[in-house]
């Protein structure tokens, strides 16, 4: 049976220190102790399908039992992302003139901000819609990563100003009417509605990418200085935005080394299923 | 009694301009509330920082006002930010 709530992982790291690889060594083996898993690739370089020696699209495709894998496009998201944005402005502003909607679209196309959201609605689409035991992500380069990761607290953060802003509008807005007009019901206020309904939303987000019980974030890293000097800014960046469910792990290790050692021609489900069970005792101390 | 109904008309009138002048000064401090309310969410379409972009467009249907002042702004101004600033005693 699956989880209620899936256990999430997100593989991070600089590039070539081995994410995709480990992101697939770990889906093997839940997959081949009985649990449900869905492996999905947020980077645009993507390189699971050759892991698997499989093609692999944006649809989950399944690779063994109970294990199956899905390439999302960022670029893809990203635009219907801006599509649904400009339907939703042209049906909420028909009245304005087509010239000054198309310079508000002309700065929101390049607006910073929209890849990240754009991952966050495939992450919900994913999260929502797969119903497995874990749902692994191996993530894009670290700054979009990051910017991804920050949404939730970011978000909540400018929610709770504007909360605070427009209940002092609020305010002097009863005063007024009620030394106009002596009366003291208000108006329903859209905005604040608006202000109320993101927040939930935000907070649910919030609450899965901070309970360590549930998420977790692997930091990837080799035996060598600057892969580890980035996953040092990763780990102080997750937790000022208080994510604390972070392992920092070692692969491409040489003989002795505690971690995941290098073993040519990592790829394949035959060799994947060798390098799991031959360092079984790796898997069972750092994943979980 | 023509002396007593000329002091309650007195203290009638007074209660009358305060009422008057505490309603100007609380539309002004409500407007000067609205347009930095506006400008925290919309300030991007300008140039400013403003709330992380999912969070001001999720918010726009429901300011059209705000939105039409910022997207007059975008038409037409020279300078879109001075109007909004001189409001705000900004410079
Ligand atoms: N433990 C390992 N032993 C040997 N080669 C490895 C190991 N882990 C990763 N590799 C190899 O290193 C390269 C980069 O790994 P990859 O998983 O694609 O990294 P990333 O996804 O972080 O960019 C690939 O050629 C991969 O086969
Ligand atoms: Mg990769």
């Amino acid at each position: 049976m699956s989880a209620v709530l899936p256990h999430v992982r997100f593989f991070m790291g600089k590039g070539g220190v081995g994410k995709s690889t480990l992101s697939a060594l770990t889906a093997l083996y839940h997959a081949d102790r009985g649990h449900t898993v869905l492996l999905a690739s947020f980077d645009p370089a993507h390189n699971l399908g050759d892991i698997f020696q499989q093609k692999l699209g944006e649809r989950p495709v399944p690779i063994v039992e109970r294990l199956s894998a899905v390439e999302v496009d960022p670029e893809k998201w990203s635009r219907e992302y801006l599509q649904e944005a400009e339907r939703q402005f042209r049906a909420a502003y028909a009245y304005l003139t087509t010239f000054s909607l198309e310079q508000h679209f002309k700065v929101i196309r390049h607006a910073p901000g929209v890849e990240a959201y754009a991952l966050m609605r495939a992450f919900d689409d994913l999260y929502r819609k797969s119903n497995v035991d874990f749902l692994l992500l191996d993530m894009p380069p670290t700054a979009l990563s990051l910017s991804f990761l920050a949404l939730p607290r970011l978000s909540l953060l400018w929610l709770e100003q504007l909360h605070a802003l427009r209940t002092e509008i609020q305010q002097k807005q009863k005063m007024i009417s009620r030394l106009r007009l002596g009366r003291r019901e208000m108006e329903r206020d859209r905005v604040m509605e608006n202000i109320n309904r993101q927040t939930e939303r935000w907070r649910e987000r919030d609450a899965v990418f901070s309970n360590n019980a549930q998420t977790r974030y692997l930091l990837i890293e080799n035996p060598e200085a600057l892969s580890a000097l980035e996953n040092g800014r990763i780990e102080s960046r997750l937790k000022e935005l208080g994510f604390s469910g972070i392992d920092r792990v070692v692969n491409k290790t040489g003989n002795g080394k505690s971690g995941f050692p290098l073993v040519a021609g990592l790829y394949g489900i035959n060799k994947m299923r060798a390098y799991i069970d031959h360092h079984k005792s790796v898997f069972d101390a750092l994943i979980r | 009694m023509s002396l007593f109904a000329g002091i309650k008309k007195f203290f009638k009138g007074l209660d009358q301009q305060h009422r008057h002048k505490a309603i100007e000064d609380l539309e002004w401090e409500m407007h000067e509330l609205q347009h930095i309310f506006g400008l925290l969410t919309l300030g991007y379409m300008v140039g400013l920082p403003s709330a992380p972009l999912p969070v001001a467009w999720e918010l726009l249907p429901d300011m059209p006002r705000e939105f039409a002042i910022m997207l007059a702004r975008l038409d037409t101004a020279q300078n879109p930010l001075s109007e909004q600033f001189s409001r705000l005693d900004v410079s």
